[in-house]
């Protein structure tokens, strides 16, 4: 229950939201406030059914890759509503987003992202990351114009580094 | 680089490809209809897909059959199903997401959850990690962190996920066959107890051994409340094994005074000689000896182990000997005798041997005399007499100071085989107990003269089974009180005396299960049950090992701490006792003639099998569906026999055809099985594995457990399932006290044929003997690279019309994939030498790839979808004959062989060698085969639309085609575990189920890659050795199998496939694999091959004048 304690809503639309979370927590606000100890989960809609041919990290996105939420989720700070991803059209509005065209959640929309979105401005070892390091490194010990080529447009892309193969999803 | 490589190319005409493989001088076969070249085998042999099918059976839709539907109308029906897949898909269902109401603090949705526990199921023992999601156990694999058994598993340690989702197991007690709950049987029993204790009868336990302190505990209590006190007393526990090894602790108390099984250390151990063990595989704690065995045998080490198997059916163990002799199992006494000749011991016992046998264990005496004390000496015979001469042996050898510790005795197999009989002959005669309980045991099917027993219990006023399922024992019995499957309970063991280990639930009870230790305790009046939150046991085991365990270390202050290491790492490490050796008493010696079981005629052996055992997981479909690594049959058993002996029995040799049959008698019981041609059998014996014929009067123990029909269904005969097999317990016999596994017996042809299906003749590699390379360890120490693994070289024509040798690798059609200097390169090496052929990296890849099973009828159409296989190439020495060897042109292998009887064999796992050029990625049309710039060869399934062209242009035959859809199509029902909602548990979830139409192959586990990677980027460091691993790499007991990035130069993976040893399986055909092997080092001395390269040596040397010591070593 945490917070909901005591956010317990302003608005009657705010209460009857709020209302639902300590049903299915067996809360009774009333007085000081006790546990029943009946408890059952929420049942949520699920709004994104990824395929099941489709693995998805968010650790990668987020953690690895440093993505900004708004990226697909849009500007969280502004909705009311569940994180849901957003239209391109309105997450091309967004200050900062790389400016997509296909549909999101479609497989377009995933490898164009992959295509435009730079994994490092500059060499891999501007990055000055431990992993990206070492292939820096291995790119130099190669013919350098493949690492040439990756470098024409001032980034490593994540396509250039195999984020259009197939198995990096699909497996 | 590419470029250059390419030039080269086109500039130079290629002559020929010369298969240079002087380090090879063996022909190895793969099947006798290869040798024999039968007519069948001709005609399939250049075929990857043998059987050819009709459209309407590939649709596999009965309704599209009934109404004959014409071509137009077929697409009409297509067209529309696309359009509402379509439709549907704008308007997606609203599917709902229920979440924890409190998450469980160690689950996290998608990611895996990995436990350590300890499997033991009466003949296996091994820690394990047991790896769940989202609560659900889906894999098992060998902790290489904690515990004796060293990472080591064997398949059915693996397979045994499985049998926690098997739908036939007991979903409640029954009573008299009928559903009953636990406060109704609890009565029951108690009651009856109660009137027995009144009445002063006789309560008889029978269990496996018992290597469970708290179990062994609980059942003292139980007696204690029954009146026994510590002389005895109306209650009694008898601890029998389906296989015994009685004779070890019997030959033991004689030669030593204690009756035990001492610690065997085969890493130790520099000569090993090995009377009939299969100790690689199924012999005594085989997982720990198969890690032990494959460290000894790295020909870079400081020494090489030498194994000498003395054996009638050809084992795991002894097609990875050294040197193999066969002999009938009454000669291992005559091996031994002669060994002890050798060394000036006189036993009495006759030490007449055969000719060959006879050069063998010359060697081995010479062998053992230079390791003497760093030697060890198993056989696999159950017999006092035979034992108590291995004890001498070893004893002269001084072995139990270095290879054997008598004072670290193993606990496991303690049956009491005189107790047991005695036990039996008492219920037929009906001189019973007043009440029978049976736990982890099913003597019905693995007695002897189990069916007798089986119709006398019924009088026993009560009879108690624990099984799972309602088995051949249970069904019998008044109650059933089924026990949890080992991954729901909790559990201890102490496997050896000082080693204690725990087992821990991974998942809740599925079912209205109850530990079996819960059910002593609530009958002996000291619990109450606890549901299916219960904690009795655990209790029970805390408050033991807190009494017992945690006063004998010093290390953990509080028992709250030792307690949970003990849980964490599943086991308790423990100061080893020091080797002493015990003095040998010689009168054991005396009068061991008589005790030597006497045969004559036909001697009938009785074996294990490395998937099967003794058939307590017969209904698991993946192990019935594992090929056997020596015969690569699958779905049966039969009737070994050495070809050589077969004229008179066999007409037909192969599955095309089906087997003919013949009846094999011992006294007077008998079964009639397919004959089996196997090279190796010891003449005059014929082998017969146990396991089998489980279920034979219908028990529903599964559905795996039974014949399927070929196009689905069970075979049914007077309305019962008809079991797999038959049973060959029925043919152990009693002698001197033990259970006997050989007897004599005798066979005759039975008229007609029966189908097995084998993978053994499938998938050629067109008898290309660059395939497989073998050297002895002489001969790899002591020359060059080029004696032993030469290159592959293409004879071509530089610009000046001269003709030159050039390095393969140099040789390129078209532009190479990027894979070196730029990311990763996965890579993997698989060292022959080490590589024991035992099958757990199948059951293991099956297991993390959601492999489908296919049933016997597929297999038999070669369709069988396994990603990793193990080719088992038979040898012939004819072939190494110097000066007969002929060139290339015209020396033809197949016609010029003759099966050797008892042929060296070589096991090579197989699976996609993500080829940098691959040939199968240029035949698809819809790319949906494709390379990665980390060497991977990929399948886009959603891409394939089944051409199979791939497949066809795969030189390794590895690629596997989905010609069914396996998890719904009824012919599949039986045997495949995703046919039901339970059996689907087990799917990892991390790999997508594939679909019919599609091709599928080794990913070479993309999903652990990934995983791996992102765990080195998240914590922002290079990958490094051991982030990636493949499953068979995970699952191989003896580490044959290096997984790693070649990219990175430090890794261990690029270090082993640029030595010597290395190779590339068809490298001439210049695909460019990603996977290396290592050129197999036997430890033996081979005139043959050594003649053949000293003369080789002298040619060049002629010609080029240059020398080749190594310098190396």
């Amino acid at each position: 229950m945490n917070c909901h304690k005591q956010v317990q809503g302003r608005t009657d639309a705010q209460k009857e939201q709020i209302a639902k979370i300590y049903e299915h927590a067996g809360y009774l606000p009333e007085g000081a406030g006790k546990y029943t100890g009946k408890t059952s989960p929420i049942i949520w809609n699920k709004v994104h059914v990824l395929p099941d041919h489709v693995y998805f990290n968010h650790s990668q996105h987020v953690v690895v890759g440093g993505l900004d939420c708004k990226q697909c989720h849009g500007d969280m700070t502004k909705q009311v509503e569940t994180a849901k991803v957003q239209p391109v059209s309105e997450l091309n509005k967004i200050e900062g987003n790389v400016v997509l065209t296909r549909p999101t959640l479609t497989m377009g929309w995933c490898i164009e992202c992959h295509a435009e979105k730079e994994i490092s401005t500059g060499a891999l070892d501007t990055k000055n990351d431990g992993y990206y390091n070492e292939i820096h490194k291995r790119l130099l010990n190669n013919d350098k114009s493949l690492y040439g080529k990756y470098l024409e447009d001032g980034k490593v892309t994540v396509k250039e580094l195999g984020g259009w193969e197939c198995a990096k999803c699909h497996y | 680089m590419v470029g250059s490589a390419l030039n080269v190319t086109i500039n130079k005409r290629i002559e020929e490809v010369e298969i240079s493989d002087m380090g090879t001088t063996r022909k190895y076969w793969k099947g006798i209809d290869e040798l024999n070249e039968t007519q069948s085998f001709l005609q399939n042999r250049d075929q990857e897909f043998p059987q050819q099918m009709s459209v309407e059976e590939f649709l596999g839709d009965e309704k599209l059959n009934e109404t004959s539907t014409a071509r137009r109308d077929f697409l009409k029906f297509l067209g529309f199903s696309v359009a509402a897949a379509t439709v549907a898909a704008c308007e997606a269902p609203v599917t709902k997401a229920i979440p924890y109401v409190v998450k469980p603090e160690n689950v996290t949705p998608g990611m895996p959850t990995w436990y350590a526990s300890t499997y033991y199921d009466g003949n296996s023992y091994a820690s394990i990690l047991v790896k769940t999601r989202e609560g659900r156990p889906i894999y098992i694999k060998g902790n290489k962190d904690f515990g004796f058994t060293n990472g080591g598993t064997n398949p059915q340690i693996v397979a045994s996920v499985l049998g926690l989702y098997e739908g036939s197991r007991l979903q409640s007690p029954t009573q008299n066959g009928a559903s009953k709950s636990w406060s109704s049987i609890d009565g029951t029993i108690v009651k009856e107890l109660a009137a027995i204790k009144a009445k002063k009868g006789k309560v008889v336990l029978v269990s496996n051994t018992i290597i469970s302190p708290t179990t062994n505990e609980v059942v003292r209590l139980l007696g204690a409340s029954l009146g026994n006190t510590e002389v005895g007393g109306p209650f009694e526990h008898i601890q029998y094994d389906a296989i015994s090894y009685a004779g070890i602790r019997q030959a033991n108390l004689a030669s030593f005074g204690s009756a035990v099984i001492p610690d065997y250390d085969f890493s130790k151990a520099k000569t090993i000689v090995s009377l009939g063990a299969d100790f690689m595989s199924t012999w005594l704690l085989s997982t720990e000896y198969a890690s032990q065995y494959g460290a000894t045998r790295n020909p870079d080490n400081k020494w090489m182990s030498r194994l000498f198997q003395f054996e009638s059916v050809m084992s795991v163990t002894g097609s990875n000997a050294d040197y193999r002799g066969m002999v009938k199992p009454s000669e291992q006494a005559n091996v031994l005798a002669y060994i002890l000749k050798g060394f000036g011991v006189s036993t009495g016992i006759s030490s007449e041997l055969k000719a060959d046998v006879k050069k063998i264990a010359d060697e081995a005496i010479k062998s053992l005399k230079a390791s003497k004390n760093e030697s060890l000496v198993v056989s696999g015979s159950n017999n006092k007499a035979v034992q108590i001469l291995v004890n001498k042996l070893n004893s002269v050898l001084g072995a139990y100071t270095t290879t054997i510790n008598i004072n670290n005795p193993v606990n496991l197999f303690k049956s009491e085989d005189d107790k047991m009989n005695k036990l039996v002959s008492d219920v037929i005669a009906g001189k019973g107990p007043q009440a029978l309980l049976f736990l982890g045991t099913n003597p019905v099917y693995t007695l002897p003269n189990g069916k007798e027993f089986g119709e006398a219990i019924s009088k026993i006023n009560l009879t108690v089974s624990f099984a799972s399922h309602a088995d051949e024992t249970a069904t019998l019995c008044k109650v059933v009180a089924p026990d949890h499957h080992a991954l729901e309970s909790w559990n201890d063991f102490n496997p050896k005396l000082a080693h204690y280990a725990i087992a821990q639930p991974t998942i809740r009870p599925l079912f209205d299960t109850a530990s079996a230790n819960e059910s002593l305790l609530v009958w002996a009046g000291l619990a109450k049950r606890g549901g299916k939150d219960s904690k009795v046991v655990y209790n029970e085991i805390q408050k033991l090992w807190e009494k017992n365990g945690f006063p004998l270390q010093s290390k953990y202050s509080s028992f709250h701490t030792y307690w949970n290491m003990a849980i964490h790492n599943s086991c308790v490490e423990m100061s080893i006792p020091v080797a002493t050796a015990p003095v040998f008493n010689e009168s054991s010696l005396t009068g061991l003639g008589n005790q030597i079981t006497k045969a004559n005629g036909l001697e009938v052996v009785l074996y294990q099998k490395a998937a099967i055992g003794t058939g307590v997981q017969a209904n698991n479909p993946w192990l019935q569906e594992m090929p056997d690594p020596i015969s690569k049959v699958t779905w049966d058993n039969y009737i070994t026999m050495n070809p050589s002996e077969m004229s008179g029995y066999a007409t037909t040799f192969d599955q095309e055809n089906g087997l003919n049959l013949a009846t094999v008698t011992v006294g007077s019981k008998n079964v009639t099985l397919p004959v089996y041609p196997s090279p190796g059998q010891a003449l005059g014996t014929v082998g017969i594995a146990l396991g089998y014929g489980r279920g034979a009067n219908g028990e529903n123990i599964g559905k795996a457990a039974f014949q399927t029909k070929e196009y689905g269904g069970h075979v049914t005969e007077n309305g019962k399932n008809v079991a797999i097999g038959s049973n060959a317990f029925q043919f152990l016999n009693n002698s001197n006290g033990t259970f006997s596994y050989s007897a004599s017996g005798t066979l005759v042809k039975v008229e007609g044929t029966y189908l097995i299906a084998a993978t053994q003749i499938h998938h050629t590699v067109m008898a290309r003997h660059s395939i497989v390379r073998e050297t002895t360890l002489d001969i790899y120490n002591s020359k060059d690279r080029s004696r032993f693994n030469p290159k592959h070289t293409l004879s071509v024509m530089d610009k000046d019309g001269n003709h030159v040798k050039m390095d393969i690798k140099d040789a390129d059609l078209w532009d190479a994939h990027p894979v070196e200097h730029i990311g990763h390169r996965w890579g993997m090496a698989i060292d022959l030498s080490s590589c024991i052929g035992c099958g757990t990296c199948m059951i293991a890849c099956q297991s993390e790839n959601n492999v489908p099973v296919v049933g016997k009828d597929e297999v038999r159409r070669g369709r069988e979808m396994h990603w990793i296989r193990i080719d088992r190439y038979y040898a012939s020495d004819e072939e190494a004959t110097p000066g007969t060897r002929k060139s290339e042109e015209d020396f033809d292998f197949g016609k010029a062989e003759i099966p050797a009887e008892n042929p060296k064999v070589i096991h090579m796992p197989m699976m996609c060698h993500h080829c940098n050029h691959a040939p199968c990625e240029t035949v698809c049309p819809v790319a949906a085969t494709n390379h990665s710039n980390e060497g991977l060869n990929q399948m886009a399934y959603n891409r394939c639309i089944g051409t199979r062209y791939c497949a066809n242009n795969c030189p390794y035959k590895v690629r596997r085609f989905n010609w069914f859809n396996y998890p719904s199509y009824k012919k599949f029902t039986e045997v495949n575990p995703a046919q039901d909602d339970l059996g689907r548990m087990v799917l990892n979830p991390d790999v997508t189920v594939r679909t019919r139409g599609v091709m599928e192959k080794c990913s070479f586990c993309v999903q652990r890659i990934q995983a791996g990677k992102l765990e080195a980027k998240k914590e922002s460091r290079p990958v490094v050795d051991g982030d990636v691993t493949t499953a068979c790499a995970d699952a191989c007991p003896s580490n044959a199998i290096l997984v790693g990035d070649w990219n990175d130069i430090t890794s261990l993976v690029r270090k082993s496939t640029e030595d010597d040893r290395a190779y590339q399986a068809l490298e001439e055909v210049g695909v460019k694999p990603n996977i290396w092997y290592k050129v197999k080092v036997r430890n033996e001395k081979n005139d043959l091959l050594a003649k053949l390269q000293v003369a080789e040596e002298h040619n060049e040397e002629a010609n080029s004048g240059h020398g080749d010591k190594k310098s190396h070593h």
